[in-house]
């Protein structure tokens, strides 16, 4: 990205918002959360309803191309084609398996011995399947070359520079500045998963290349997530069900919520926080505690609101998109919040980079070799802490191209390997008081340590620079600034009284539907189950704050969600 | 029935798009922040804590990001007015004005201010309880800018002093160094009025 | 899930209930969060107002403040029996100006005869600021010409809806809910006498800076266009047009100006009455006009006892060219003129009262 050096503000995820103004990419986006968006839905729910059961899910295409054509008509070439070359390499690896499952047939007729048949089948099976890797190498390489290109180019010829620079050389290469397609990360990812299933032989090879199409861009989830799993959402994604009043009632329910997370809540305190973040001289100590608290609060708000508007638009259509937050704040470890803040990311890590990585035959060989050196308790967890490192390493970078994401995420996962070094510590800790564990004040101090720790990490995202975050958590010790705070506090902030209190009753709600979706219950069941006067009512009260607390409309402007640039 | 229904539908949501497609690229770049912490890199107006609304960003030479010309700014004697400064220190360093003029618009607080000496004009605009100058005005030849020219200088003379690098439009030339500018008025090949400006952000 | 009659029945009157909550909540809060007008920017009040009067006068006058404050309708009909409306609001432009006009004929009970219009805004080419295409068009009833005149003013971000249903221009202002928004929660207040707002108090000139000259000063291509299409509507209409300018000292009218509206209304065969000729910082001669006591904001506008002697004048004019009907042996029209009369009388008598106690005026609205 170009430009990044003198503006702290790049710094923040917030990219988009800085990007857009300065017609960095001059797109005229439909935003979530804009009235363009809810027509666009009205009209496609319209037409998905008065389309042939067959035909709905290329409706569905077409609404999806048309969403995404409105960021640029020319980033629809990028996204095409990850899909012609995902669709290209996998049916070729269909036509190997077909080849193959023919030949092995052929075998019974041939005559052959058992022994002979299996021995062929098996020597088939492996050039086939060394085939197909060769394939689905070739397709991930092209699709994350992609990716790497647009987004990475210019992070790498800055480093270059950097390097260049050590060794006074004058020569220095000047960024390319590509405009990066609209949720290039997630699609890509998405893609790169169901290419990996694909060869796992977990996931059906899809022959309709519209299909294909229409599982790589539904409007949804293409900016931000959640990322699917080929496997679940084909379940859902080409059935064509039709709308019918559930679908309808709960998908606007939980498109409103997360309007009203954005709006009333994300969006208001924004200000406040770009504020703390362009002022890290000014504003540090009890400021900057505040500050990463707020941005707990906006940052879980801005991105779990847009997590629910895909939700609910997709559920509107009878589709199924797995869940992406789990009332994180509710975590008691760092490892329990990477299962429940942005689930679908840490699993498709998990699963595509990290147990592949700590299970590869390499890395056993290595662990095998490290004996000597490190000894066999750690010789055996050693697989596990580098693809740990690595896979946040990559975790990181995925979120950005600068070095303040990679930091983030390498301090994730450097803690998430502390944490798994303590976990015998913890054990031995909880068999010597087993009825604390169980108390509540143990738990909200365990909820309330986790909070903090992560709040502490996440301040990569908003100051400029890694050092400049490292001082700003130091000044909690030497800057504490409690005076000024208690004086003018909140004030200069750039918001006033009443905005603060509309925000903290908005949060006040969300905490308490997070309340009572404990155990694992949708609240929405349990509205459900309230008399329909009081549930009218409850959403009556939640559209109505939207529309008149939210931070919308004149004098505002439009705050991209967060993740728009991924 | 079925038919019916789904024709119903139809007709309904193409009514929809109507009203808010006739929007003015709403959504798009156009839509900037009235707080203007956000917009770029130099803070806004709003900010009437300061005495330089700008936070000293674009008027502070030491800051090294910032291009070597100076910005435009006008010497009366020792004392240099600087564009969107505070007028107190103007009124400070040159004493009182003939007259001082208030010129509201129609309905709204906010006056617009004309402080009127000897020889130029400062108008102001305010911001919070506080005036900045937003223009200078020359009033007559008995003074010059700070590269020396004077209402009555040709129009070539001008030229030589402040080189090619302006905007020229029905007469007038402009000269820009990023939110400060100069304007001259040229009749028959001579200076006849002399302008400085800024560009609030509004 | 088998649909029976009941249940159907029952889908749809919760439908139908949910809808009418909604709208209802909804208008009541857009009624409660929209602006009165009472104590800030009460300007905004005028253009509504036109609809409360019988919508059946012979002069309408529009124009920005250059009207609504230096012509007073009470003398023109005391003095001549002329009934006449200001449909004034603040900056507005030619092009408000001109769909003003269209509104006034689309729903006037009796047509006007006479059309005055204030020139000063020739010189703006652009809409200037949201806020003040808000103030003169939310005050129109909804109808094609609104929406035209929306599509003409509107700044960049405005769009139809926000004209359409205000609350989503003025949610915000549940920040500074006050009593006013329920104390005129089912009445707007009164603002203005037949458009025209009554200043009492007296700041005389003191001081007018030099103008600035312009490098051009041919009016833009959009103003011309809209005096063209006004002077064509009225025409059309049966309706002579005169072009005005008031007699005030700020904004600086320029001779350059003052003569592009000249030519234009030789060429057009209508009347042009231009107040700043022989207008200087000590008043206007020979309508009658002290600066030194008819201006209540040194010379930018004329106070009420200022406006009198204006209208005065005026009227004389009006009566002499145009063919205009002494309303007063209609006993309906002088009912209603008596009533204006006393709002007028005891408006001004109040405000005096004010400024010889306190030096200030504390009451701006009639009602």
């Amino acid at each position: 990205m170009r430009q990044t050096k003198n503006n702290p503000l790049s710094h923040l995820l917030f990219h988009s918002y800085y990007i857009i103004t300065h017609n960095y990419v001059n797109i005229y986006i439909m935003l979530f959360t804009s009235f363009n968006f809810l027509i666009f839905l009205a009209v496609l729910v319209a037409l998905y309803a008065i389309t042939p059961q067959r035909f709905r899910w290329f409706v569905l295409l077409v609404g999806s191309m048309t969403f995404y054509g409105f960021a640029g008509l020319h980033f629809l070439i990028y996204i095409n084609a990850t899909i012609v070359i995902t669709y290209f390499c996998t049916i070729k690896i269909r036509h190997l398996r077909l080849i193959r499952d023919v030949e092995i047939e052929k075998f019974n007729d041939l005559g052959l011995s058992q022994e002979n048949i299996k021995e062929a089948r098996r020597s088939l099976r492996d050039k086939t399947k060394r085939k197909a890797k060769g394939w689905t190498a070739l397709c991930l390489v092209l699709i994350i070359g992609i990716l790497a290109a647009v987004k990475y180019t210019d992070f790498a010829i800055e480093n270059f520079n950097t390097i260049l620079r050590l060794f006074n050389d004058s020569q220095q290469f000047s960024l390319i500045g590509i405009a990066v397609p609209l949720g290039i990360s997630f699609y890509t990812f998405q893609t790169v998963g169901y290419v990996i299933d694909v060869y796992r032989e977990k996931a059906e090879i899809v022959r309709n290349p519209l299909k294909l199409a229409l599982f790589t861009s539904f409007f949804p989830q293409v900016i931000q997530g959640p990322i699917s799993r080929f496997e679940n959402l084909s379940k859902t994604l080409y059935s064509g069900s039709q709308i019918n009043r559930h679908g309808l009632a709960r998908g606007s329910q939980r498109i409103l919520w997360g309007f009203f997370k954005k709006l009333v809540i994300a969006d208001r305190l924004w200000p406040a926080l770009a504020f703390l973040a362009i002022h890290p001289e000014e504003y540090q100590g009890i400021y900057y505690l505040f500050a990463i608290a707020l941005y707990a609060i906006v940052l879980y708000c801005d991105f779990s609101g847009g997590i629910d508007i895909a939700i609910g638009a997709a559920e509107l259509f009878g589709v199924r998109l797995p869940e992406n937050f789990n009332r994180p704040f509710y975590s008691r470890s760092i490892q329990e919040y990477w299962q429940r803040w942005h689930i679908t990311m840490y699993s498709w890590f998990r699963d595509y980079v990290f147990y592949p990585m700590a299970a590869s035959k390499r890395m056993l060989r290595f662990s095998k070799a490290s004996r000597r050196v490190v000894g066999n308790n750690l010789a055996k967890r050693l697989p596990v802490h580098i693809s740990l490192i690595f896979v946040w390493f990559l975790t990181g970078l995925w979120h950005g191209a600068t070095w303040n994401f990679i930091m983030w995420g390498m301090t994730n996962g450097i803690v998430l390997m502390i944490s798994l070094e303590l976990t015998p510590l913890y054990e031995r800790f909880n068999k010597h008081f087993p009825t604390l564990t169980d108390k509540w004040f143990y738990r909200s101090i365990q909820i309330f340590r986790t909070f903090w720790l992560m709040n502490f990490i996440r301040s990569f995202d908003i100051y400029d620079g890694v050092r400049n975050t490292f001082r700003m958590m130091w000044s909690v010790v030497a800057n504490f600034s409690f005076n000024e705070f208690l004086t003018s506090g909140l004030s200069e902030l750039k918001l006033s009284t009443e905005e603060y209190f509309s925000a903290l009753a908005g949060l006040l709600i969300v905490f308490f539907i997070s309340f009572l979706g404990r155990g694992n219950i949708d609240f929405r069941d349990r509205l459900g189950g309230v008399k329909w006067p009081l549930r009218y009512t409850l959403t009556g009260v939640v559209l109505f704050m939207t529309l008149v607390l939210g931070a919308y409309g004149h004098g505002f402007d439009a705050r991209q969600f967060i993740y728009n640039i991924f | 029935m079925e038919i019916m229904k789904r024709f119903l539908i139809l007709s309904c949501i193409l009514i929809l798009p109507v009203l808010v497609a006739c929007n003015d690229s709403d959504d798009s770049t156009s839509d900037v922040s009235p707080t203007p912490v956000v917009t770029d890199g130099t803070n806004g107006n709003n900010d009437s804590n300061t005495d330089n609304p700008n936070n000293g960003d674009i008027n502070n030479t030491d800051d090294p990001n910032v291009d070597d010309t100076p910005l435009f700014s006008l010497a009366v004697g020792d004392f240099v007015i600087e564009m969107n400064m505070n007028v107190e220190y103007a009124l400070a360093a040159l004493g009182e004005p003939l007259g001082v003029f208030e010129a509201p618009s129609c309905a709204f607080d906010g006056v617009d201010r004309i402080f009127q000496y000897q020889n130029f004009q400062l108008l102001t605009y305010p911001v919070g309880d506080d005036d900045f100058i937003h223009t200078i005005s020359f009033r007559n030849d008995l003074i010059r800018t700070t590269e020396g020219i004077r209402i009555g200088n040709s129009l070539n003379d001008m030229l030589e002093a402040y080189g090619d690098d302006y905007e020229y439009d029905l007469s007038l030339y402009r000269f820009v160094r990023e939110r400060t500018f100069i304007e001259f008025l040229i009749e028959n090949d001579i200076v006849v009025q002399i302008i400085y400006g800024y560009t609030i952000n509004n | 899930m088998g649909l029976t009659r009941g249940s159907l029945f029952t889908i749809y009157f919760k439908i139908i209930v949910a809808v009418i909550a909604f709208v209802v909540v909804f208008f009541t809060l857009q009624r409660l969060l929209v602006p009165k007008y009472a104590s800030t920017a009460i300007e905004g009040g005028l253009i509504r107002e036109y609809y409360n009067s019988p919508m059946n006068h012979d002069v309408i006058f529009l124009g920005d403040c250059e009207v609504y404050a230096n012509f007073s309708p009470i003398t023109l009909w005391e003095e001549y029996g002329i009934t006449s409306y200001i449909r004034g609001s603040p900056q507005q432009l030619i092009w408000h100006s001109y769909y003003l006009l269209e509104d006034t004929l689309r729903f006037a009970v009796e047509k006007p005869k006479v059309v005055v219009l204030s020139v000063m805004a020739m010189q703006y080419d652009e809409p200037l600021y949201e806020p003040y295409n808000r103030l003169t068009i939310d005050g129109m009833r909804l109808s094609p010409t609104k929406l035209r005149a929306i599509r003409s003013s509107r700044t960049e971000g405005e769009d139809y809806l926000s004209y359409i249903l205000p609350f989503f221009r003025f949610k915000d202002n549940w920040r500074d809910f006050s009593s006013e928004d329920f104390r005129y929660f089912f009445q707007n207040p009164q603002v203005s006498i037949s458009g025209f707002m009554v200043r009492s108090d007296v700041f005389p000139v003191e001081f007018i800076p030099d103008p600035i000259r312009l490098p051009n000063y041919e009016f833009g291509e959009k103003p011309m266009y809209y005096l063209n299409k006004i002077t064509t509507l009225a025409k059309e209409n049966d309706i002579e047009l005169v072009l005005v300018k008031a007699p005030v000292l700020w904004p600086y009218w320029f001779e350059q100006w003052a003569m592009q509206i000249d030519t234009f209304a030789y060429n057009n065969g209508l009347k042009n009455v231009d107040f700043t000729i022989g207008l200087n910082n000590e008043g206007l001669d020979y309508v009658g006009l002290d600066f030194s006591k008819h201006t209540f904001n040194a010379g930018l506008h004329l106070n009420v006892f200022g406006a009198e002697l204006l209208s005065s004048y005026f009227g004389g004019i009006l009566k002499e060219f145009y063919d205009l009907p002494d309303r007063r042996n209609d006993p309906v029209t002088v009912e209603y003129w008596a009533e204006l009369s006393k709002q007028y009388n005891r408006l001004i008598a109040t405000q005096l009262e004010e400024i010889r106690e306190t030096g200030h005026i504390h009451t701006f609205l009639i009602k």
